[in-house]
């Protein structure tokens, strides 16, 4: 029968994966926001071909789920590595989770970083140039600081999605939190417990995330709103 | 290599499951609004009592990852079936309740807190004006809001909500931990003899992908129908 004893029994056990949860969110943060960073940019210069290509990319990761998405990628490449003669099928499934979490968040990312890029007035990349800083100076020093500052409330919010996300990764057999209760329930049963206990873990982490991107933009948020009052200039100009 | 035999097979079956995430996906959908306009009223105007216990639950379930508030509910549900149906005196086993119901039940906990953010930020987006001159013609309160407030929110809740549709629609994905048969499922499940994973898996894809094509479609259409009617600042 359900009981909380259960629950906090298996507390230790369940959270001692939680670093794995922790790598699962940072390394396809960090990847993807690079990666998202450029596919921004490629897509705000309009370069010919690559645009369209990365246009259906995003396309594709917006409308599919995540877990499709990952099971693409854990069933399709080690036969994509097979034909560089690379043997992928006995990685860790944590690459894969990896490769398929840089891949959608990516997407996601530089949708984000676009809108906020095109949200910083143009006057800012003019006035760059009137001082003579070159066009990769004004917008490392100018633009992108910008961007980023209007962009932070939905980085936080991605952040959050895709720590909850993680709990799918247990599908291709990674060991994280929600693994582990899956595991200790085969030897010793109670696998709802198992999931409550996964996901008051969540729960917590989730809120404690939410509170201090909340003083976090806050701090950031001075001059303008979630980068609204810069969209509204921009449109009434 | 993928092989276009197998692909096909698994595409024929994705294809026949649309029906159902459709269902779940609108079911959710509907029930999600409607719910979803009393939470964004209650936590607007600020009503005693319940505003903050909504807050506080919106703000709760929000917290939990989706596939996991699925696999709970189902437990619960395959726990508790049993004293439920006692409590009520009623007469059916376990095996009468289709899963789906249960489905659209755990996906509503998922999409609600969501779904009720974006009525409420269309809520605020309505002048306090249009109330007051509801008022001043002697309008009631609800006639106020049915009349004067709602068609407007409507407006400027659409491109939003088919947002949330389109997330919706991703999240009925994830239906298969509950063994409820879905695109996904039907996919794999032909897939099963051939071992044919990657083909399966890239045909529940492609479906996902079509609908999620059409449903960003509709969207824009509906947006570019209601800006007609608004004055442009510029």
């Amino acid at each position: 029968m359900f009981s909380w004893k259960y629950v906090v029994d298996y507390f230790p056990d369940i959270f001692a994966k939680f670093p794995v949860t922790l790598e699962l969110v940072f390394v396809p943060f960090i990847i993807s926001f690079l990666l998202g960073f450029a596919i921004a940019i490629a897509r705000l210069k309009k370069i010919p071909l690559l645009e369209q290509v990365l246009a259906v990319y995003v396309s594709y990761v917006r409308c599919t789920p995540v877990i499709t998405q990952m099971f693409v990628v854990y069933f399709g490449l080690p036969i994509l590595m097979k034909q560089f003669g690379v043997n992928a099928y006995d990685w860790n499934p944590v690459i894969f989770v990896f490769v398929a979490y840089s891949i959608n968040i990516s997407a996601f990312l530089s949708e984000t970083i676009r809108s906020s890029i095109l949200a910083v007035p143009a006057g800012q990349m003019e006035a760059g140039y009137a001082v003579g800083m070159s066009g990769f100076q004004t917008m490392r020093d100018i633009i992108v600081p910008q961007a980023l500052k209007i962009s932070l409330p939905m980085l936080g919010n991605m952040f959050i999605g895709l720590f909850q996300a993680t709990a799918l990764a247990y599908m291709v057999n990674v060991i994280d939190m929600v693994g582990k209760a899956r595991n200790i329930s085969t030897s010793r049963g109670h696998l709802l417990e198992g999931y409550i206990c996964c996901a008051i873990v969540f729960a917590i982490i989730s809120l404690a995330l939410e509170v201090i991107f909340k003083y976090v933009n806050k701090r950031l948020a001075f001059g303008h709103q979630n980068g609204y009052q810069r969209v509204r200039r921009r449109s009434e100009s | 290599m993928i092989e276009g035999r197998y692909f096909i097979l698994c595409l024929q079956a994705a294809i026949e499951k649309i029906p159902k995430n459709l269902v779940m996906c609108l079911a959710t959908l509907v029930i999600c609004t409607i719910l979803g306009m009393f939470i964004a009223l209650a936590r607007t105007y600020r009503v005693p009592v319940l505003a903050p216990v909504l807050d506080a639950l919106i703000a709760l379930c929000k917290a939990f990852p989706a596939n996991l508030i699925l696999l709970i509910c189902i437990m619960v549900y395959t726990y508790k079936f049993n004293d439920f149906i006692a409590f009520f005196h009623l007469n059916m086993t376990i095996r009468d309740v289709d899963l789906i119901y249960i489905a659209i039940f755990a996906l509503c906990i998922v999409a609600l807190p969501g779904i009720s953010e974006v009525l409420r930020s269309g809520l605020l987006a309505i002048p306090k004006g249009q109330f007051e001159a509801g008022y001043a013609v002697g309008m009631t309160a609800f006639q106020t809001f049915r009349d004067i407030i709602l068609p407007q929110m409507f407006r400027v809740v659409v491109p939003t909500l088919t947002n949330s549709t389109l997330s919706l629609m991703k999240t009925t994905a994830l239906v298969n931990v509950m063994g409820v048969s879905d695109i996904l499922k039907g996919a794999t499940d032909a897939a099963q003899d051939a071992y044919c994973f990657l083909e399966a898996y890239l045909a529940a894809a492609i479906v996902f992908w079509v609908i999620g094509i059409i449903i960003e479609q509709i969207s824009k259409a509906l947006e570019r129908y209601f800006s007609k009617s608004v004055k442009q600042a510029v």
